[in-house]
This record gives structure tokens, sequence and C-alpha cells, in this order.
């Protein structure tokens, strides 16, 4: 995965070497160049030249017109012009440059030729054509001499001018490919760079993620030891709670089993005793009130164990879309019948469906507990109305009555176990009803609240989470 | 190497303040041969409308050395003269270029700007020898060109006019 740690510092070493090879040249090349154009063109022997031809030219010229007796004609002022070009030709760098091209043997016959008409130049006079046919003897061939030097001249500056520029082109050449070459490295060197940044940041991301990851991997840990924690905590409260039951459990029966025990026994002492003497509807009267007696127990078992799944958490509701309102109305209608009273209404009479999500029968256990509580504990002359409702998340059923109240202390108990109100004790029942009720409902994701004046009557309202929509029937 | 050289001109220069200011006012009339004629846009005339000196009038404005190679000769020349803003201001030239006319009618025109830039010389010796017709003389425009690398140029070269006999201020 990792690259090799050396040869990712020799490419880039190479491209810097590269870039900083090409540069040095280029600027070697680019300074030679310019130090050859700085150094003057000094070799100006062409002009140097044919200024000497025109000198020797304009002696001829003068000598022949003084001989013609024009008295402008000023020959010793030409002859000095001349003198002074072939002195100039005579001196330093001149003179090497002449020579280089092999005219030594030349310029020293110039010189001979130019002592010859120094000499001529005394005696000249228009009448002494002599010196003056002397003179023109020896420019004739000096006009030759010096064309020859001029046309070699000539072919060597320009042949110098062709290689300096030959020279400096090259130059030129060499520094433009080595800025090719700067170009190309310093782009190498760019993408090195663009690749180093991109490694970077990948390298940089996937730091994070990995530290992404392993703050993750921590939080579940984490959540995972709370939830072994939470459980723990749980099955501790449920142990607790089964405990605390089972002592709750053997104080009711204590309690709760020994009234319809004694009757039980009593009523059957009586019959033992006196049955004989008994009419047949006085001893039908006894069975049923023994027969009473124990279907009150049964149930008193029978809700017991209820709570005691419930802690155990092995009962499981098996929810589908239930209609809360038809629940509700055969809840009423059967309450009605078991209570042999009419007292019970439904409102709305005719409600549309209110689908809830929940278990049929542990609704029905509910709504029943609900509506037996509110016909035990309110006169028979007394109304209960079971008002069915919903707003957009939750469907209602509210259960009120006119009866006897719940005294406000007692309020905040209601609903635990084997609590029973101060002014119902009296009255047959073993506290476990609306505890179980409520714990039903918050398995359906409800609840049930209460409110109460002793008195005045008991409203329960039990809430359940709608359906979704399209879960309709 | 140049500072005593330039300190000993400052000096000659000095002491020949008191001949320049008693010429200052006219030219006189050259005695001898003429060897530099200056016509133009000058104030001083003694000749028509220009000016004409001869070795002796030349000989009145402050001689200057100056040490220099060129590029027609081997190694440095001790050149001996005159500044030629020297004697431009003797003529009172106002112009903006000195049309500069050798023996050989070689001709050049020479910003006045050289000759306030620069010390100009207008040698007639080098080397301790007087300059005559049949070398570069009798008088050369010379250039302080090693002190001045950018004087170091080709169009600086052809203004060396050798053999100068006239001056043309325009």
């Amino acid at each position: 995965m990792m690259q090799p740690r050396r040869p990712a510092f020799v490419l880039p070493g190479l491209a810097i070497l590269a870039f900083a090879t090409f540069l040095g040249f280029a600027l070697v090349r680019m300074a030679q160049v310019e130090q050859d154009m700085r150094i003057n063109v000094d070799e100006n022997m062409l002009w140097v030249i044919t200024q000497a031809q025109v000198a020797s030219h304009r002696l001829d010229s003068a000598v022949h017109r003084h001989r013609l007796g024009y008295p402008e004609a000023d020959p010793q002022l030409r002859y000095d012009i001349l003198s002074s070009r072939m002195v100039l030709l005579g001196e330093g760098p001149q003179r090497r440059y002449l020579e280089r091209l092999g005219f030594a043997e030349t310029l020293e016959d110039l010189f001979i030729r130019l002592h010859t008409i120094e000499a001529s130049m005394e005696t000249l006079t228009p009448l002494n054509p002599a010196a003056s046919e002397a003179i023109q003897e020896a420019l004739a061939p000096m006009a030759g001499q010096l064309n020859r030097i001029a046309n070699a001249v000539m072919v060597e500056e320009w042949e110098a001018l062709g290689a300096r520029l030959d020279a400096h082109r090259d130059g030129m050449v060499q520094a433009i490919a080595s800025v090719l070459g700067i170009l190309v490295s310093g782009l190498l060197l760019v993408a090195l760079l663009i690749i180093n940044l991109r490694q970077r940041r990948t390298a940089q991301h996937e730091l994070a993620s990995h530290r992404d990851q392993l703050e993750e991997e921590i939080s579940r840990h984490i959540s995972r030891y709370k939830e072994t924690a939470d459980a723990l905590a749980r099955s501790l409260d449920r142990e607790r709670g089964v405990s605390e039951f089972y002592r709750s459990f053997a104080a009711m029966i204590s309690h709760q089993f020994r009234t319809p025990l004694a009757v039980i026994d009593s009523g059957l002492q009586r019959l033992l005793r006196r049955g004989d003497r008994m009419t047949l509807e006085d001893r039908q009267q006894r069975y049923t009130r023994l027969r009473n007696a124990v279907a009150h127990m049964t149930r008193l078992v029978e809700s017991a164990l209820t709570a005691a799944q419930l802690d155990g958490g092995q009962v499981a509701a098996t929810t589908t879309s239930c209609d809360l309102a038809s629940i509700a109305q055969q809840v009423c209608q059967f309450q009605t019948e078991a209570a042999g009273t009419r007292r019970i209404t439904l409102d709305p009479a005719d409600s549309p469906p209110l689908n809830v999500v929940c278990d049929r029968a542990l609704l029905e256990q509910i709504l029943a507990n609900l509506v037996s509580n509110a016909v035990k504990y309110s006169p028979p002359d007394t109304p209960i109305t079971v008002r069915l409702d919903h707003d957009n998340e939750n469907a209602s059923c509210q259960v009120q009555d006119r009866g006897i109240g719940i005294p406000e202390e007692d309020l905040p108990r209601l609903f635990e176990r084997f609590f029973r109100s101060h002014n119902v004790e009296q009255a047959p029942g073993i506290g476990l009803g609306l505890n179980i009720a409520r714990h039903l409902a918050r398995l359906h994701r409800g609840d049930i609240r209460v409110a109460s004046r002793e008195g005045e009557g008991t409203l329960f309202t039990l809430t359940l989470p709608l359906a979704a929509q399209g879960a309709e029937p | 190497m140049k500072k005593p050289c330039l300190t000993c001109l400052c000096l000659s220069t000095a002491m020949l303040i008191p001949a320049m200011q008693a010429i200052a006012d006219r030219l006189p009339v050259p005695e001898g041969k003429v060897l530099l004629r200056v016509s133009g846009e000058i104030d001083r005339t003694n000749v028509d409308d220009q000016a004409h000196f001869d070795h002796a009038m030349l000989d009145h404005l402050p001689r200057q050395t100056l040490h220099t190679s060129t590029v027609v000769t081997d190694g440095i020349n001790r050149f001996e003269g005159f500044l030629m803003s020297d004697l431009l201001e003797w003529v009172g030239a106002e112009g903006d270029t000195a049309a500069a006319l050798a023996l050989n009618d070689y001709l050049i025109e020479i910003p006045m700007q050289d000759f306030s830039d620069y010390d100009v010389l207008v040698a007639d010796t080098m080397d301790g020898q007087r300059l005559t017709a049949r070398d570069k003389g009798p008088l050369w425009i010379v250039y302080p060109r090693d002190e001045h690398p950018e004087l170091q140029d080709i169009r600086y070269d052809y203004r060396w006019v050798w053999q100068l006999h006239h001056l043309e201020i325009q």
C-alpha cells in the first residue's frame, strides 16, 4: 500500500536537478550571446580600405589637376590624407587584420610606394611633369592592390558576420531548448506537487475517516455496554419487581382469599348442618353465592397471573390494525349486558372506524377494565360515557363516570400494583386491574391517564397511536 | 591613476582663468595657419561669420589630458588637447548638434549633449607627439571611452572624427 520512501524522492530530485541544470545552461548561453553582442564591432576594415582607395584616387586627380594648372588642386593635402589612411592601415589592429588575411607583403609594398610618392611630392610643381608622372605611376598599382584588399576584407567581414550570427543562433537555439527543458521539468515538478497534494489530501481523508470509524466503534462499544448495563438494570428491576410481586401476592392471598374462603367455608357449614331443612330455592341461592365466591377467587388468580406474566415480559402483543370504535362498542354492549344496566353510552354512537395498531384481545381487556371500574364505583343511576376521539397521531377513548371519585392524594399511586384507594377498601377488588391496563396500554405505545375529583366522578383517558393510513382494512 | 592627472588639470585650468577672461570678450584674428573653423550658431566670430583658430589661439584654451584606449590603436594612449565644451563656450555656441567635418570630407553630426555629458577632448597630441594631417591630426575628437562603458559602442566610435578642421553648430 505504502510506496517505498526512496523512489518517492528520486523523481522530484531529478526534476529539480534537471530544472537547475537547464536554467543554468540557458543562463550561461544567453550570457555568452549577450557578452558577444556587447563586444563592439570594431572591424570596420572595409570602410578603412575604401577610404584609402578614395584618398589614392583623389591624390591622383589632384596631381593631374595640379599639373594642368588648377590653383585649387591641393596635392599636398591629398597626400597627407592618403598618408593618414595608410598609417591607419599600418597600425595595430588594422595591421594584424590584414596580416591575418595574408596581405603583409602587400602592405609593405604599399608603404614603399607611399615613400616613393612622398619623395616625388617634394619636387612636385606644375612645371615638373616627371614628378607627377612618377606619383601617378606609383598610385596606379596602389589602387589595384587596395581593391584586392577591399575584396578580401569584404569576404572576411561577411564570413565573420555570418559565423557570428551562426554562433548567436546556435546559442539561442540551445537557450530555447534549455527553456523547453525548464518548462518540461517545471511542469513535472508542478505535476509532482499536485500529485503530492492530492496524496496528502487523500491521506488526510483516510485519516479522518479512520478516526470517525474508531469513534463510531468506540461509541458502538459504549452503547453496547450501556445496553448491557441497561439490560442488567432492567433485569435487576424486574427481579426486584418479581420479588416485590411475590411479597404482595402473598399479602394479597392472605387478605383477599381469606374473605371468599371464609364465605365458602361458612356457607358449606350451613349447608351441611341445615341443608336438609332448606328449601330448594334457598339452597340454590347459597350454591350460587358459593360459586360466585369461587369465581371471584378464580378471577383473582387470573389477574395475578396476568400481572406476573407482564412482569416476566411474557405478554407479547400480536399487533394488527383494529378498529377502536367497534371494540369500544362491543365492550360497552358486553358491560351493559353483564351489569344489567342501560346507563353506558358511546359517544358518538356511530363513530367512523378509528384504526389503531393493537392486539384486539388485550385492547378489549383494557377497555373492559376501565368500563367495569366505572360501573363498579358509581351509583347505578348515574350515566357512564365512553367518548371516542382522535387527533393527527393518536386515537383516544375516554371513560367517564359520575361516581365516588378518587381522593387527590391517591391519584399518584393509582396505577401501582395492589394499590387500592382508601374509599374503596370495602369494595371487592385486588388492585391489579388498572396496573395491568396501563401496562398493556404502554405495551401498545399508548397510555392511560386519569383525572378525578372525590365525590364527583372520574375520567380515564386511553390513548393509542393511530395506524398508518394505508393499513386500514 | 587618473586622479592625480585630473587634479593637475584642475590646477592648470584655475591658472588659466585670467587668460580666459582676457580673451572672453573678443576673438583675436588668427595669425598662423588656420587649423579649425567654427561656423553656424555662434556668438563670437573673427573671420566673416566664422570663428577661425590657429595653433596659438587653441593653446589658450585650458589644456586637458585624457588616457584612453581607441578602436584603431593598441593599448592606452595619452591624449592632450582642450575640451570641446570649453571651445564651444568660448565661441558662444548655441545649438543641438555640431557637424564635424574632416579633411577627407568625412562628416558626422554629433549631439551637443555629448559635450556636456562627457569630457570630450579635442586632442592635438597623442603620446607626446603632435598629431599631423599625415596621421590623425591636426585635431582628433576623443571620447573618454575607458571611463564610461556606454561609450564603448559603435554608435560612439564613428563620432571620433580625426583630421577635424570644421565645426558647424546647428
